[in-house]
């Protein structure tokens, strides 16, 4: 009798819990409605710039292929509002790790969007130059304790990064295929 | 500038206490129907997970998952990512953001005006302190019993000079119950015993104690809407406990209920100033309360109190916690 209680009060209470659940999803969904250019997840990236009407996006022309990184990438993000940003993550062709991450963003963004490879420690970091920009390279270590670099760079107002699980050579040559030759 | 603020860690921290804190009052508030919870010892006990739980959830979900406060984890895993609502700016002035935090500025002015600048009050008020007169053989003796009857060093009594109906109980460890002598002629024998072990009752659930440190964890969260509430009735749930510890002792709830109505305050209709205004609200909400004790103690079952089932309360604890770390 008093298990039966209890299982009754238990299932009363699940359902009261599910629903507090569907109401949170319901309130996490409204904003969209109401500010459509918020972050949003793309399956391509032409439907990312036909969204946001993107005029500039800085899209890899070249990935050596012995990183063995997925075209297209795994996940798009793009957002206007409260800046305009553009996120790509590529993942290897034999895991569901992400590898490499390209993001840009307006220079003048309230705050940063933390790229999803986060750096644990810095170990140098130096001025290069990128089809005549001034970058900044940074050795890392990343999550995992894999070693990783970062560079990124101010393109007319748009802060562009990627950071990659990759050797320093190999994100430059990325970064470089990303911008027009001179 | 209030968008960087609100994604900054102090940010996160205040928007996401508040909002685990409203989590954490609707998952309560619907276990007491859930799980038919009654008792006002239980409610004092869950109404607690309001009021500690998102104090802590915060760190201890960064500790646990720093990536949780990321913009992946927020688009692809939580439930409700505030930072959705807080950006929205439909008219193009200001993000909501601004006004989250401009409601937040004004319950810490309701906190600080009604909270703090009482204290201050008090303590220069008691520069002229009323003396004790001593006390009385026959309330030495009812304490005496009480003191014996719940296993409670006998406190001491004091016995002020007030026109007015008092009856408190002061100290941590040394306790002094004090009472006007106004209220020692309104009341008869069987109510000044029901008063006397509602208060032995206090002293021996040590709510002094309780009290100060609820009170420092409101002081915590002095800008969260929900720790207003809940320590008041977290408050008025002690109060409810101890009517009802000390009706299952006197078996008398006729006589705590004569004693309660003797603390009806009326203030004197006078001009109408806004100080005046303040005295008939505060008062209101005193005889509120002394309604609701009232009327709480009619429908007492003086057998006994319901048992406490900690299955429930720790699953209503998980549930909390888990909906919290889905809520960024």
């Amino acid at each position: 009798m008093m298990k039966h209680a209890f299982a009754t009060r238990l299932i009363l209470f699940v359902i009261t819990i599910l629903l507090v659940t569907v109401i949170l999803a319901v309130l996490n969904w409204i904003p969209s409605l109401v500010q459509k250019q918020t972050m949003k997840r793309f399956s391509t990236i032409d439907s990312a710039m036909k969204a946001f009407r993107m005029h500039r996006l800085f899209l890899p022309t070249y990935i050596p292929e012995d990183l063995h990184f997925v075209w297209p990438p795994a996940e798009i993000y793009a957002q206007e509002v409260p800046f305009s940003a553009f996120i790509m993550h590529f993942r290897y062709k034999d895991s569901r790790e992400i590898g490499l991450v390209i993001q840009q963003a307006d220079a003048n963004a309230p705050y940063q969007i933390a790229p999803l490879i986060k750096i644990k420690t810095m170990t140098a970091g130096s001025q290069i130059s990128i089809k005549n920009r001034k970058a900044v390279l940074q050795s890392a270590v990343c999550d995992g304790d894999v070693p990783c670099n970062e560079v990124s760079w101010n393109e007319d107002g748009t802060i562009i990064t990627l950071i990659c699980k990759c050797s320093a050579q190999d994100i430059v040559k990325i970064a470089s295929s990303t911008l027009p030759s001179p | 500038m209030i968008l960087r603020f609100i994604s900054s860690y102090p940010g996160m921290y205040i928007t996401q206490s508040v909002l685990h804190s409203f989590v954490a009052l609707i998952i309560v508030e619907l276990s007491f129907f859930a799980w038919d919870i009654r008792d006002h010892q239980a409610k004092f006990r869950y109404r607690m997970l309001t009021m500690t739980l998102p104090i802590f959830m915060f760190p201890l979900y960064q500790v646990i998952a720093p990536q949780r406060s990321a913009w992946y984890f927020r688009l692809n895993t939580a439930l409700f990512d505030s930072q959705r609502w807080l950006e929205l700016n439909p008219l193009g002035i200001i993000p909501l953001a601004g006004i989250f935090l401009a409601l937040l500025m004004v319950i810490t002015a309701v906190f600080v005006m009604q909270e703090i600048l009482p204290i201050f009050r008090e303590r220069s008020a008691r520069s002229d302190p009323k003396t004790c007169q001593g006390t009385l053989d026959t309330l030495d003796a009812m304490l005496e019993s009480i003191s014996r009857q719940i296993a409670i060093p006998k406190p001491s009594i004091c016995i002020i000079d007030e026109p007015l109906p008092i009856l408190v109980t002061q100290g941590f460890k040394n306790h002094m119950i004090i009472i006007s002598s106004h209220l020692i002629e309104l009341l008869n024998e069987r109510q000044l015993k029901a008063a006397l072990t509602h208060e032995a009752v206090h002293i021996k659930r040590d709510s002094s104690t309780k009290t100060q440190l609820i009170y420092l964890l409101r002081m915590l969260m002095f800008y969260n809407p929900v720790s207003l509430v809940e320590f008041r009735r977290i408050v008025h749930d002690d109060e409810f406990i101890c009517d009802a510890i000390a009706v299952s002792l006197t078996r008398d709830p006729a006589a705590l209920i004569a004693a309660i109505s003797s603390f009806y305050y009326h203030p004197d209709e006078g001009p109408q100033g806004i100080s005046q205004m303040k005295e008939r609200i505060e008062s209101h909400s005193h005889n509120l309360l002394l309604d609701e004790r009232i009327e709480k103690l009619r429908a007492i079952d003086v057998e006994g109190q319901e048992h406490f089932g900690w299955a429930p309360f720790a699953l209503t604890a998980s549930v909390i916690l888990a909906v919290g770390y889905l809520v960024v």
